[in-house]
C-alpha cells in the first residue's frame, strides 16, 4: 500500500483535517445516539427501584438514594457530564452499587473477542469462497452457503448444541464414563465452546451469505475491469490485484457488519451461557437497570461508530481519490 | 506397601498435575446473590448464603429444636418480659475479632431502625429494648410476655465495627465484603458470576469441606444435567422431571426433605366478582387439582395454609372436591347464568379474569395452561399474564392490581401466616378480612401456651378454607441431589445449609 | 434462478394464506390442551403430532403466523413510512437539510438493531405492536440510506431533467418517476429483508423467553423445546421440535431469496 499513500505530498494540516473529519462525525453521531436513547427513556414506565423495593416506603427511599426523582433533563444532563468523565453511575441490580464503568471494563473483553473473531472469520471465509465461486455461475459452494447460513443465530446454536450434547452424553455418561473436562458446553469456559460460539456468530443469520455475496460481486467487477486483463497478459498472478482492489469494499462491509455481530453476540452469549456484555445487557433490560442498560448501549454505539471511524481512515489511506479534491 | 510407595512416587513426579487441595463442593442457584447482607434478604438464594456466612443467637439442631448457636446460655425472666444472653467466648468474626455483646445490640437496633428499611424488621419488632451489660452479656426486654423467646432469636448477627451507624444503606460495601461468624467466609466473586466460599478455620465446631462454590445456572432443568456431568456436587432442589434420571446414577444420591412451602391460586377480593364468597367457592370446586399437579411432579394436596406435617394443619378439613354440579349451583345463587355458548355470565358480563404469575416460578407454565383449559371447559374464561420481577413487585406487592394470581409461599419453621391472612398483614395481597381470623391470629401471636396456639391456628385453617380467599393447591415433594463423594449430609428444610459444617467430602 | 424465485414467492403466499386462515379460523389454544395425548406421534388427526401438553403441533404452527406476519407487516410499514419519504427528500434536496435527515438516521443506526429492539422492549414492555415498531425503526436507517443513494443518483439523470423541462412538479417526479418506477424493486427488496429480519427477532426473543410471545400463545420460537438444550435429548419430542425449526428455516430462506432476486432485477 506504500505506493498508494506516497505519491502527492500534501500539506500536513490538510492531512490532519482529512483525518479529523471522520472524527468529528464520530463525536456528533455518539451525541445523537445518546439523545435518541434519552428520548426513548423519557417515557419509561418503570425504574429499578420498582424491582428491588417491595413496599411503597422502601421504594421512595431508594428513589431518593439513587437520584431517580429528578426530571428527565436533570437526570440526563447530569448523566452526560458524568459520562464524559468516565463515570457511568452504579448498577442497581447487578450486585447493587457496582460501578457500571468497572463492570463494562470487566465484561467487554469477552464480547469484543467474540465479535472481532467472528468478524474476521466470516470475512476470511466469505472472501475465500467468493474467489472460488465468482467465476462459476452454478457453484455448489454458493448454494450451500445460502442454504446453511440463513437460519437465525439462536437456531443454529441450538441445533449445534443439541447435536454435540447428544453425542457427548451418549459416548460418556450413558456408558458410565467421566465426560471430557470441556463438557458440558453450557457451563464450562473452554476452547470448544468458544470456537462453537464464534462459528455460529460468524455464519448464521445470513452473515456469511451477505459477505460472500458482496465479495463475489466486487470480484466479478474487478475481474471485468482492465487491470486484471493487463496482469494476465503480463503473465502475473491476478489475485493480488483483485485483493488490493477488493480491500476498500471489504472495509465498508466490515464496518457495516460490526453492529450486526454485536447484536448477534447477545444471543450467542445467552444461548451458550457466556458471561459477557450481551448477557449483562439482557439481564439489565429484564430488570430495568437503566444505568447499566444506558452504559452498555452507549458502549456498543461507541464500538459501532469506532469501527466506522477506523474504516473511514483505512479507506482514506487505501484510496487516494478520496483524498483529492472532494 | 510397595504399591503405596510407587503411587507416592508417581504423585511426586506428576506433582503439579495433581490437585493439591481437595476439590470444592459446587452447588447451583438459578441466580447469583444480589445483596449479601442479612439486613436485606429478599431471595432464598441470599437466605442460603447467609446461612453459610452468618450465625444467629440460636439455631435448629438436627431434630429441628431450638438450640444455642453463639451463646452459652440464655436466661428468661420468670414473667416472660425479658431475658439475659451470655455469649460464648470462642466465637470470632471472620476478621479475627471476638464477638461482643455490642454486636448483638447493634444487629437488633439496625434491623429496628426505620431508616435502614431492613427486610427483617419483623423479626425483632417484639423486642422493646436491647442493652449490653458487659462484653459478653446482653439483656433483651420484650413488649409483651413472650413464650419461649429463643424460637424467635434466629436472625443473623452482623459486626458493629463494620458500620458507622445503625442506619445501613443497601449499597453499603459490606454487601460485597461480608463478615460474619459462620462456617464459611466469602473468598471471591468470580468472572462467571460464581461465588467462592472458604471454610472458616476459626469456626467453633470445625468445618468438613474446605471450599464451597455457588454457581449461577439460570435454567433449573439444566442443573440436573450438570450434576450428571460432574460439573456440580449439589443441587438444592431437583426438578420433578429429572428425578427418574438422577436416581439411576450411582454417582448421585437423592435426599428427600420437607419444605414449608405451598402453592396457591389467590383471588383479589377487592374486585368483583371475587368479593362474593360463593364465586370463590364455586371456582375452587371447578378446579381438578390432582390433574394440575400430575404434569409437574408429586406432592400433597392441601386444604389450608399449612403443609401436612405442620402441627397447625387441621386434618379434619378436606380440600374442596372437584364438583362441577355444586359449583354451578353456587354460581347460579350468586346471580350467574350459563349462556348458550357454555360460558357463565352475570347481567351480560361474562365471568372472565386474568391469572397472573411470576415468570420465574418453575413449571408454572404447565399449571397455568392446564388451569386455563380446565376452567374454560367449565365455562369460565381465563386470560394469563406472566410478570417479570419488576412488574411483579409493582403490580402485586405495591399496587395489588390483579384479578387472580398463581404463586407459592415459603415459611420458616414458625409457619407464621399472619402476614398472609390478617386484615393488616403486609402480604395479604388478596385483601382477605375476617374479624374472627384476625382475632385468632392475634391470639396465636401472643399465646404463651403452645396448645392454645395450635388450637387457634387449626381454627384459622378451617375458617380460611371455608372463606376460600385462595385455592390451596399443594406442597411439592422436594429432593436435593448430592454427589456420593459428600458424606454425613443433613439438610435443613428451609435454610438448607444449617448443618453444612458437618458435611464431609471424600 | 427463476425457479427459486417462483418457489419462494409461492412459499410466502402460502404463509400469508396460513395467516389469514389462522385469523378467521377457530383454533383455540386453550381448549386444545389434552392430557390424554401428550407427545403423541403424527396421525391422520394430528398431522405433526402433539406437544407435551397434548396440543396439536400443526395447528400451533399455523397459529404462530399471528406472532410475526401482522407485526412484521407493521414493521415494514413503519420503516417505509419513515425512510422512503425522508430518504427521497434528503436525496432530492441535498444540502444541509438533507444531511441533517441523514445524520438523524445515522445516529439511530449507531445502535445495533438488536440492542435497539431490546432497549425498546425493556422500556415499553413487549407485544407485537411494540416489537413491530421497534424493528421498523431499527431498520429505517438502512432503507433511507439506500433510497437516498438512488434518488441523489437519479436527480442528475437525463430523464428527470426532461421531466422537469416538461413542466412536471417536483412532487410528481419524486413521487412517481423516481420513487415508484425506479425504486420499487429496491424498496420491495429491503422490505422483504426486513420481514425476514423481523421473523428472526421475534423467534429469537420468544425462544429465549422474557421478551417474546408468552404461552399459551404459540410462536415458532417458543415451540422449539428449550428442554432439549437443558435436560438432554433423550426425551425430545422430535416432531414438535423439528416442525418449527423447518418452518423458520424455509421462511427466512424464501425472504432472502426473493429479496436477492429483486436486487438483481434492480441492478440491470
Amino acid at each position: 500500500m506504500a505506493d498508494a499513500v506516497a505519491p502527492k505530498a500534501q500539506p500536513s494540516w490538510k492531512v490532519a483535517l482529512l483525518l479529523l473529519q471522520p472524527l468529528a462525525s464520530f463525536v456528533a453521531t455518539m451525541a445523537g445516539a445518546l439523545f435518541f436513547v434519552s428520548a426513548l427513556l423519557f417515557f419509561s414506565p418503570g425504574n429499578a427501584a420498582d424491582v428491588v423495593a417491595q413496599d411503597e416506603q422502601l421504594r421512595q427511599a431508594l428513589v431518593e438514594e439513587w437520584g431517580l426523582d429528578g426530571s428527565v433533563f436533570q437526570q440526563y444532563g447530569a448523566y452526560l457530564t458524568r459520562a464524559l468523565g468516565g463515570d457511568f453511575g452504579v448498577s442497581l441490580t447487578y450486585r447493587p452499587g457496582t460501578s457500571v464503568a468497572e463492570l463494562m471494563a470487566a465484561k467487554a473483553p469477552d464480547t469484543l473477542f467474540l465479535v472481532l473473531t467472528a468478524l474476521f472469520l466470516s470475512v476470511t471465509v466469505g472472501t475465500l469462497v467468493a474467489f472460488w465461486s465468482a467465476g462459476r455461475p452454478n457453484s455448489l459452494s454458493r448454494t450451500a452457503i445460502q442454504w446453511l447460513s440463513v437460519p437465525p443465530v439462536f437456531l443454529v446454536a441450538y441445533l449445534g448444541m443439541v447435536g454435540l450434547d447428544a453425542w457427548a452424553y451418549g459416548s460418556t455418561v450413558e456408558k458410565g464414563l467421566t465426560p471430557p473436562p470441556w463438557f458440558p458446553l453450557l457451563m464450562e469456559t473452554s476452547p470448544v465452546k468458544t470456537a462453537l460460539a464464534v462459528t455460529v456468530l460468524a455464519f448464521a443469520s445470513s452473515a456469511l451469505t451477505e459477505i460472500h455475496g458482496t465479495a463475489e460481486r466486487e470480484i466479478r467487477r474487478i475481474r471485468n475491469s482492465g487491470y486484471v486483463d493487463a496482469a494476465r497478459a503480463r503473465g502475473a498472478p491476478t489475485w493480488p490485484h483483485t485483493l488490493s482492489n477488493l480491500l476498500p469494499a471489504l472495509t465498508t462491509l466490515v464496518s457495516n457488519r460490526a453492529a450486526f455481530f454485536l447484536g448477534g453476540a447477545i444471543v450467542v452469549e445467552k444461548v451458550f451461557g457466556i458471561h459477557g456484555l450481551g448477557d449483562v445487557l439482557w439481564e439489565a433490560c429484564r430488570k430495568r437497570d437503566f444505568p447499566l442498560v444506558l452504559g452498555i448501549t452507549l458502549l456498543s454505539a461507541g464500538f459501532v461508530c469506532g469501527i466506522r471511524l477506523l474504516a473511514d481512515w483505512v479507506r482514506l489511506a487505501l484510496d487516494p481519490r478520496q483524498r483529492g479534491g472532494t | 506397601m510397595r504399591s503405596i510407595l510407587r503411587w507416592s512416587l508417581t504423585a511426586a513426579i506428576l506433582g503439579t498435575a495433581l490437585p493439591t487441595a481437595a476439590n470444592p463442593l459446587r452447588y447451583a442457584e438459578d441466580q447469583a446473590p444480589g445483596i449479601i447482607n442479612p439486613l436485606f434478604t429478599t431471595t432464598m438464594v441470599e437466605a442460603r448464603v447467609n446461612e453459610l456466612l452468618f450465625d444467629g443467637l440460636y439455631t435448629d439442631n438436627q431434630d429441628l429444636a431450638t438450640t444455642p448457636a453463639v451463646i452459652e446460655n440464655g436466661q428468661v425472666d420468670p414473667d416472660g418480659m425479658g431475658m439475659i444472653l451470655t455469649l460464648r467466648s470462642d466465637v470470632f468474626w471472620h476478621d479475627g475479632t471476638p464477638i461482643q455483646a455490642d454486636d448483638v445490640v447493634f444487629s437488633i437496633e439496625s434491623m429496628q431502625n426505620d431508616a435502614t428499611l431492613s427486610t427483617e424488621a419483623g423479626r425483632v419488632e417484639w423486642i422493646s429494648n436491647a442493652v449490653a451489660l458487659d462484653e459478653r452479656n446482653v439483656r433483651l426486654e420484650f413488649k409483651s410476655p413472650t413464650f419461649h423467646p429463643q424460637d424467635k432469636l434466629f436472625f443473623k448477627l452482623i459486626p458493629k465495627a463494620q458500620f458507622s451507624s445503625t442506619t445501613v444503606s443497601r449499597t453499603h460495601p459490606f454487601r460485597t465484603q461480608p463478615i460474619g461468624t459462620g462456617p464459611y467466609r466469602l473468598e471471591s466473586y468470580n468472572d462467571d458470576n460464581s461465588v467462592t466460599f472458604r471454610a472458616n478455620s476459626d469456626y467453633r465446631d470445625g468445618v468438613g469441606i474446605g471450599e464451597l462454590v455457588l454457581r449461577e445456572v439460570a435454567d433449573k432443568s439444566y442443573q440436573a444435567k450438570l450434576i450428571q456431568y460432574e460439573s456440580l456436587e449439589a443441587l438444592v432442589r431437583v426438578m420433578p422431571q429429572d428425578l427418574a434420571e438422577l436416581s439411576k446414577s450411582r454417582k448421585i444420591e437423592l435426599y428427600p426433605y420437607q419444605t414449608n412451602s405451598w402453592w396457591f391460586m389467590g383471588f383479589n377480593q377487592q374486585k368483583a366478582p371475587f368479593d362474593d364468597p360463593r364465586v370463590r367457592q364455586a371456582l375452587s370446586q371447578m378446579v381438578d387439582v390432582e390433574n394440575l399437579l400430575a404434569p409437574i411432579g408429586t406432592g400433597e394436596i392441601l386444604s389450608g395454609p399449612y403443609v401436612k406435617s405442620s402441627p397447625f394443619y387441621n386434618h379434619d378439613v378436606a380440600p374442596w372436591s372437584n364438583d362441577g354440579y355444586a359449583a354451578a349451583t353456587l354460581l347460579e345463587e350468586a346471580g350467574f347464568l350459563r349462556g348458550d355458548d357454555g360460558m357463565w355470565a352475570k347481567d351480560g358480563e361474562p365471568l372472565s379474569f386474568t391469572l397472573t404469575f411470576h415468570q420465574n416460578l418453575e413449571t408454572s407454565q404447565k399449571v397455568v395452561i392446564n388451569l386455563q383449559s380446565q376452567l374454560r371447559r367449565e365455562g369460565v374464561e381465563v386470560l394469563t399474564e406472566a410478570l417479570d420481577e419488576a412488574e411483579w413487585k409493582a403490580r402485586i406487592w405495591r399496587q395489588r392490581n390483579f384479578d387472580t394470581l398463581l404463586s407459592q409461599w415459603s415459611f420458616d419453621r414458625n409457619e407464621d401466616v399472619y402476614a398472609q391472612f390478617h386484615s393488616r398483614g403486609e402480604r395479604n395481597f388478596s385483601g382477605y378480612s375476617n374479624p374472627r381470623v384476625d382475632e385468632l391470629l392475634d391470639q396465636a401471636r401472643t399465646a404463651s401456651d403452645p396448645y392454645d396456639k395450635k388450637a387457634a391456628l387449626r381454627q384459622v385453617h378451617a375458617l380460611v378454607r371455608e372463606d376460600a380467599p385462595m385455592i390451596f393447591l399443594w406442597t411439592l415433594d422436594s429432593y436435593a441431589a448430592l454427589s456420593t463423594q459428600i458424606r454425613n449430609v443433613l439438610i435443613h428444610p428451609f435454610y438448607f445449609f444449617t448443618y453444612v459444617g458437618e458435611w464431609q467430602m471424600q | 434462478m427463476k425457479r427459486t424465485q417462483a418457489l419462494s414467492t409461492a412459499f410466502l403466499i402460502a404463509l400469508l394464506a396460513a395467516w389469514v386462515v389462522s385469523l378467521i379460523g377457530h383454533y383455540d389454544v386453550v381448549l386444545d390442551v389434552d392430557p390424554n395425548r401428550t407427545n403423541a406421534g403424527p396421525s391422520s388427526q394430528l398431522w405433526l403430532g402433539a406437544d407435551d401438553s397434548g396440543r396439536d403441533v400443526f395447528q400451533r404452527l399455523m397459529k404462530s403466523t399471528e406472532a410475526f406476519v401482522g407485526p412484521g407487516l407493521l414493521a415494514c410499514f413503519v420503516a417505509a413510512l419513515l425512510a422512503v419519504p425522508l430518504g427521497a427528500w434528503a436525496g432530492w434536496t441535498g444540502g444541509w437539510l438533507g444531511e441533517s435527515i441523514r445524520f438523524l438516521f445515522t445516529s439511530v443506526a449507531a445502535l445495533p438493531r438488536f440492542v435497539l429492539v431490546l432497549l425498546v422492549c425493556s422500556i415499553y414492555g413487549t407485544g407485537g405492536v411494540t416489537l413491530g415498531v421497534a424493528a421498523g425503526l431499527a431498520y429505517a436507517p438502512a432503507l433511507s440510506e439506500a433510497i437516498y443513494d438512488r434518488v441523489s443518483r437519479f436527480r442528475r439523470a437525463g430523464f428527470v431533467m426532461a421531466a422537469q423541462a416538461h413542466g412536471l412538479t417536483t412532487k410528481r417526479i419524486l413521487g412517481w418517476h423516481i420513487r415508484w418506477v425506479n425504486a420499487r424493486a429496491l424498496i420491495g427488496g429491503h422490505l422483504l429483508q426486513l420481514f425476514g429480519y423481523f421473523l428472526l427477532v421475534e423467534t429469537t426473543l420468544s425462544f429465549l423467553g422474557d421478551f417474546g410471545v408468552q404461552e399459551p400463545m404459540p410462536s415458532w420460537g417458543n415451540m422449539i423445546s428449550r428442554d432439549a438444550l437443558q435436560g438432554g435429548v433423550n426425551d425430545l419430542n422430535l416432531w414438535a421440535t423439528a416442525a418449527p425449526v423447518v418452518a423458520i428455516w424455509l421462511t427466512v430462506w424464501a425472504c432472502a431469496k426473493l429479496a436477492q432476486s429483486l436486487d438483481e432485477v434492480d441492478d440491470v
